[in-house]
């Protein structure tokens, strides 16, 4: 309802379009003359006005315009409203005191609101009335959709190559405790460092890196050879120095790789290729499979060992198998740990394709498991995070490490655990130190029993037997000081 | 702060006194003739509006933005410098 009634006819000709716009009639087309407008806006408007309380449709029409009686005062409206909050409170037509309030109620102590500051505090206000868009939380919600799609792949490719009907893991057999290593996993060395390519079974060792690359080059025009021949698994064994059939026993320095397939015992290297240089000979096994060489080759994974793999697997592979003497350099210790760390299971990297997912972790190796898990997950800043059930893969070949390495006490354990003496070591010489004081006892004892029933024909002897006991007993006692103190 | 330049050293070292406006770490000539168009032509101008809105770091940077279009780090400059003189001088 118009508190006040101006004549439409003094209306500007913008201020009547607008005001026809938004009582939605149609405007004519194109340019017309106020006049035009003007008939529209009593017809329509005015009317509308008239009519107040004819009907309650008309009402509820007029009464959104009703309080506009200047277009130009609710096109103000709308336009602070725009940048403003819903609730229509405009920061600049506050006074300095509600304006003060208004930040107090918003918890900020303003400072004086002057003239060179009201800006800013205005601003302030309105970014505190603003509705900041909060960054969604629940990002975890669409991962729930989604995100699966992407494993399925991997799964589908994985499951190509994990689950073949027979299954063929190839197992090189290796691992510190068995006091052997395998030089197959020097091949990961390929995957972290591009410059040094061991494609297959390369020991890095000092002696054979010069030949690597050239023997390297063989190996693979070989692969595509045989890549081409046959779709086949091909594991190849190199061996370098001499080549052995059988040398568990052997004390040189043989890069050697077991190669066992399961349903397949193979035969102990086979020879499928004369060796293509000298030094390093190449024994090849074939078995027809389902992995392709070139992929093989170019990803640099290595057979795994497996420890747990069987007894029949162990032997079997006994028989094609070449003990490495555990004087490796420390690099390739360490990559067969964490190679076994990353693979989780005792399969060979050879068949899964999740070669290269291992390779990402490889480069930035993880502390918390389950981010190790699932990699590519982001994790809810609440670290709380339910997703559907799916399988974790490999979890159960995960090795136990010490979850608290930083846990109070643990370092000084270790510390002390570094510099204690075996425990077996401290026994040792304990029991030597008793025996000797024992013995020493004895001695000086059995002397005074001797030199007793005498008629003390010296008694300085006694004395001076008693003196070197003592003698004695004291650099024993220092030697135990030391043995205590290694 | 985690290196002061020698502007701000400078400033720092000793009451401002009469210093002009440029004399502040992080406003040059740009920013302190668009300062003194505004007629922030002293430094203790500046100070009095940064101690007007109460030394408050925010306020004092979206005030510094908004007069001369101070970039982050000069308007961090200017703050630091002027937080640092207020914390000896003052």
């Amino acid at each position: 309802m118009p508190v006040f009634v101006e004549d439409p006819a003094q209306f500007s000709k913008q201020r009547l379009k607008s005001a026809l716009v938004a009582h939605n009639v149609d405007l004519p087309a194109g340019e017309s003359k106020k006049r035009v407008y003007l008939e529209l806006y009593l017809k329509h408007v005015s009317t509308k006005r008239a009519a107040d309380f004819s009907s309650d449709e008309e009402e509820q029409v007029t009464e959104n315009h009703a309080e506009e009686p200047s277009v130009q005062e609710e096109e103000e409206e709308e336009k602070e409203e725009q940048q403003e909050e819903p609730d229509d409170m405009d920061v600049t037509q506050l006074t300095d005191d509600e304006l003060k309030a208004q930040l107090l109620q918003y918890g900020v102590k303003a400072g004086p609101i002057v003239a060179s500051t009201r800006a800013l505090y205005e601003k302030k206000l309105q970014r505190l009335l603003d509705p900041v868009p909060q960054p969604k939380q629940n990002g975890m919600g669409e991962a729930d959709q989604y995100s699966d799609s992407d494993e399925e792949e991997a799964d589908e490719s994985g499951s190509d190559c994990e689950h073949p009907g027979p299954e063929p893991v190839v197992v090189a057999t290796t691992g510190s405790s068995h006091g052997q290593l395998s030089s197959s996993q020097v091949g990961t060395r390929s995957q972290e460092d591009e410059n040094y390519r061991y494609p297959q079974c390369f020991l890095p060792s000092s002696r054979m890196r010069v030949r690597c690359e050239p023997a390297s080059a063989n190996h693979r025009t070989s692969g595509d050879e045989f890549d081409s021949v046959a779709k086949g698994t091909r594991v190849s064994v190199t061996r370098s120095g001499s080549a052995q059939s059988s040398s568990s026993s052997s004390a040189s320095l043989p890069v050697g790789t077991r190669v066992v397939q399961q349903h397949r015992p193979v035969e102990g290297g086979r020879p499928a290729l004369p060796p293509p240089s000298p030094p390093p000979s190449f024994t090849s096994t074939y078995i027809p499979g389902s992995f392709s060489i070139t992929q093989m080759v170019e990803e640099g994974s290595v057979c795994l060992v497996t420890i747990a793999m069987g007894s029949a697997m162990e032997s079997s592979s006994r028989g094609s198998c070449e003990r490495k003497p555990p004087l490796l350099p420390d690099l390739v210790r360490q990559d067969t740990r964490r190679k076994d760390k990353c693979t989780m299971t005792n399969r060979s990297l050879l068949a899964s394709s999740r070669v290269s997912l291992f390779k990402l972790q490889l480069k930035a190796p993880m502390t918390d498991v389950l981010t190790e898990m699932f990699p590519g997950e982001n994790r809810p800043p609440t670290g709380i995070s339910a997703t559907r059930l799916r399988p974790i893969k490999g979890a159960a070949g995960r090795p136990v490490q010490f979850k608290y390495p930083d846990s109070p006490g643990a370092v000084e354990r270790q510390e002390l655990q570094r510099r204690l003496v075996p425990v077996w070591f401290q026994a040792l010489v304990f029991l030597g130190v008793a025996g000797l004081i024992y013995l020493i006892c004895n001695l000086s004892q059995g002397a005074e029993l001797v030199e007793e029933p005498l008629p003390l024909p010296e008694p300085q002897d006694a004395p001076a037997s008693c003196s070197l006991g003592r003698s004695n007993s004291s650099p024993s006692a220092s030697l135990r000081g030391q043995g205590w103190g290694v | 702060m985690s290196s002061t330049s020698q502007k701000h050293k400078e400033f720092v070292a000793e009451p401002m006194g009469e210093k002009p406006v440029m004399a502040l770490a992080g406003i040059g000539e740009v920013l302190g003739k668009r300062l003194e168009d505004k007629g922030f032509d002293k430094a203790y101008v500046v100070l009095g509006q940064f101690l007007v809105l109460k030394k408050d770091e925010e306020l004092f940077r979206d005030w510094l933005k908004d007069t001369c279009g101070a970039n982050v780090k000069q308007q961090g400059d200017c703050h630091g410098c002027l937080r640092e003189w207020c914390d000896s001088f003052l």
